[in-house]
């Protein structure tokens, strides 16, 4: 590796009779420019934890390191910038595993740094000692063992380039313990600087812009790599010029707004009807930052089977990885939407067609009964916090819910684990929204099962006096789990079951939250004022019908458009 | 379907583990392979592949995504007369085959 420049060296932080590999450590995340890690202290990681103090680092006391990596996780989705996480060896950093996972199939920029047990016990089965390097090999874009307290400056200046470059990803540095102790020579702490995409050339611009100027029906899909390529801009102006219809994945939400006309929702197996019929009947499928994911594509054979398909990304492994492509264009996203220019189109009657079909299923919030609708909750909650709000999901029922009910100014503002489907996600990434846009309302929707995985996160909250303020749908069951055996294993429940939950109300309060809890539909508006307009951490409990299902869906194994919707009974 | 390949590796920790991790997991199987140094360090790879599973990805898929591997400098089939990962490597931009820089990024000023 080669490196050119350094960061100014000032004074070791403190002790200045001793500079260890951990200082170097912390000097090397400040020239990063990392303001903030979220971690959790134990016996390998303790020499950096040693050094933290004095430094311009603020440091974020997680209750677990799976909090820690999620809270890490939504701090690079918001700011952009590698999120990082500490956390000692063995079961600390086996314990950040689910949160590499998470920022690996997202494509989250994250440097997560674990102590190690020192060189001379590496490989002995020590104590608290695992092989964290080895474990982690599929589920990170790179890994180094740092056994080199020479190379400390520039290891960390690689994982930062390397985490945030082309397509992001978590990098892991795994730290001995005696690498981070070892009192080492004060060196400059080298910058890494993110290698910038490269440009389509002209030929397969003008190429990709013929196969749009052919099209009667054309549509655009856009995914999580919308935000990834910092391309929402480039999409908005894209869909301007050309009126072109939009479908978004889970993670391409908020890339138009949600209102916008041309946006018909979210395609796939919860997705809406319009969007899901467009799909099946366009004849230009415009892949952008998209990877035909099976939630988003139902039966691969028969996903938009009359579309010819043009796929732009910043990763050339996806295209034509599960669909083949007519033509791909590889490289800045952003770059490429701004020099697609086909001139005017002749697809009148297909967006007439896509309007009315928009029209023709809009979704009834009118639910009978005195009981909460949860779509109709939802929908109201993001109507009432406006542009500044940012939602955190967990995964199950709810998650669908907001992504099909809640209205996204920005994909930023979506923050759901979509690849893992990581139980647990919502509080903690919640928190690292709150270090990333402090001014930003941040509401975590949650459930009653999903709350449970990391509970322990509320009392980070109080800790820190976060305002988050979280939305619990409770309808004492595994949802989803439920929904699926009643669709799809004939009713037979299996460990589904969660009524014997505990007083969530009672329980957030006994960790210093605010808490309430809401039983009627009646009462809905007033909680939700009374939620937002909180000064501090909030749960609102919300007791929502154990039987309800997320309509629409496409079952396993169909068609995108063969979808189940809910019996009306008169 | 078998492929043949030739891969150079950096002298990095785990490199030959995550080559053989990403073939494995993206539905191949490796039935041959040898290995040895070169002058600089770098590994040279021949794996032998076949293809296991059914809905495994295309050959030129596979080598995608190992040319994504930070630890590989570059990825050839050997069948063929050029390179199949140059196509790869062009599209990532600024990587060359002395592994000098980084695919991915570069080393710049504060």
């Amino acid at each position: 590796m080669t490196h050119t420049a350094s960061a100014p060296l000032a004074p070791p932080m403190h002790e200045t009779d001793r500079f260890t590999g951990a200082h170097m450590l912390v000097r090397a995340l400040e020239a990063q420019g990392v303001e903030v890690v979220f971690g959790y202290p134990g016996g390998a990681i303790m020499p950096v934890y040693d050094a933290l103090p004095g430094s311009t680092l603020t440091h974020i006391l997680t209750r677990h390191e799976q909090g820690a990596a999620f809270a890490a996780d939504a701090y690079a989705r918001v700011t952009g910038k590698p999120g990082v996480c500490l956390a000692t060896s063995g079961p600390g950093g086996t314990n950040l595993v689910t949160g590499l996972a998470n920022a690996w199939l997202d494509s989250v920029p994250m440097v997560a740094i674990t102590g190690q047990v020192a060189r001379p016990l590496m490989g002995t089965d020590a104590f608290q000692e695992v092989d964290i390097f080895g474990i982690t090999l599929p589920i990170v874009k790179h890994s180094v063992i740092l056994d080199d307290p020479a190379q400390i400056g520039e290891v960390v200046a690689e994982a930062f380039a390397i985490a945030a470059s082309g397509r992001p990803g978590p990098v892991l540095i795994d730290l001995p313990k005696d690498v981070a102790a070892s009192v080492t020579v004060p060196a400059n702490a080298p910058y890494g600087e993110p290698m910038p995409l490269p440009r389509a050339d002209k030929d397969a611009l003008e190429h990709a812009a013929d196969m749009i100027r052919k099209a009667r029906r054309p549509l655009v899909y856009a995914g999580g790599g919308i935000a990834l390529g910092k391309a929402t801009t480039a999409l908005r102006r894209f869909i301007a010029r050309t009126s072109i219809p939009v479908v978004a994945t889970l993670k391409g939400l908020g890339a138009l707004p949600t209102d916008a006309p041309e946006f018909l929702g979210m395609l796939g197996m919860h997705g809406s009807k319009a969007a899901n019929l467009a799909v099946q009947n366009c004849d230009l499928l415009i892949c952008c930052g998209a990877r035909f994911d099976d939630r988003a594509t139902g039966r691969l054979e028969g996903f938009a089977p009359h579309a010819r398909i043009l796929h732009m990304d910043g990763d050339w492994a996806e295209i034509s990885k599960l669909k083949t492509a007519d033509h791909g264009l590889v490289g800045d996203l952003a770059h490429m939407l701004n020099s697609l220019h086909p001139g005017a189109l002749a697809i009148n009657d297909w967006i007439d067609d896509c309007a009315q079909d928009k029209k023709n299923h809009t979704w009834p919030y009118d639910a009978p009964g005195d009981g909460v609708y949860a779509p109709a909750l939802l929908k109201d909650l993001s109507q009432a916090a406006g542009d500044d709000l940012i939602i955190t999901c967990d995964v199950g029922q709810h998650q669908m819910w907001a992504a099909q009910h809640c209205r996204f100014s920005r994909p930023e503002a979506h923050l759901t684990s979509g690849g893992l489907g990581a139980m647990g996600y919502g509080i903690p990434a919640g928190i690292g929204a709150l270090y990333a846009e402090p001014d930003a309302q941040v509401v975590t929707i949650t459930g009653d099962g999903s709350i449970m995985m990391n509970l322990q996160e509320l009392a980070t909250l109080n800790r820190y006096h976060l305002p988050l303020k979280i939305v619990l749908l409770d309808n004492q069951a595994l949802g989803m789990v439920r929904q699926w055996q009643e669709l799809f294993f004939d009713g037979n429940y299996s460990e589904i079951d969660l009524s014997d939950n505990p007083d969530f109300a009672d329980l957030a309060r006994a960790f210093g939250l605010e808490a309430f809890t809401v039983r009627t539909q009646a009462s809905v508006p007033a909680a939700i004022k009374r939620l937002l307009s909180s000064d501090g951490p909030t749960l609102m409990h919300v007791r929502i019908d154990p039987q309800a299902n997320v309509w629409p869906l496409v079952p396993p194994g169909a068609d995108n458009h063969q979808m189940m919707q809910e019996e009306v009974t008169p | 379907m078998t492929l043949n390949m030739l891969l150079m590796l950096d002298p990095s920790h785990g490199a030959l583990l995550r080559v053989l991790g990403t073939i494995e997991r993206r539905g191949w199987v490796v039935r041959d392979m040898t290995m040895r140094s070169t002058d600089c360090e770098e590994r040279a790879v021949r794996i032998f592949a076949h293809r296991k599973a059914l809905h495994a990805g295309s050959a030129e898929t596979l080598m995608r995504h190992l040319a994504k591997l930070i630890c590989v400098r570059e990825v050839a089939q050997e069948t063929q007369t050029r390179p199949v990962a140059a196509a790869t490597v062009t599209a990532l931009g600024n990587r060359t085959s002395s592994g000098s820089q980084s695919p991915y990024y570069a080393i710049g000023a504060v």
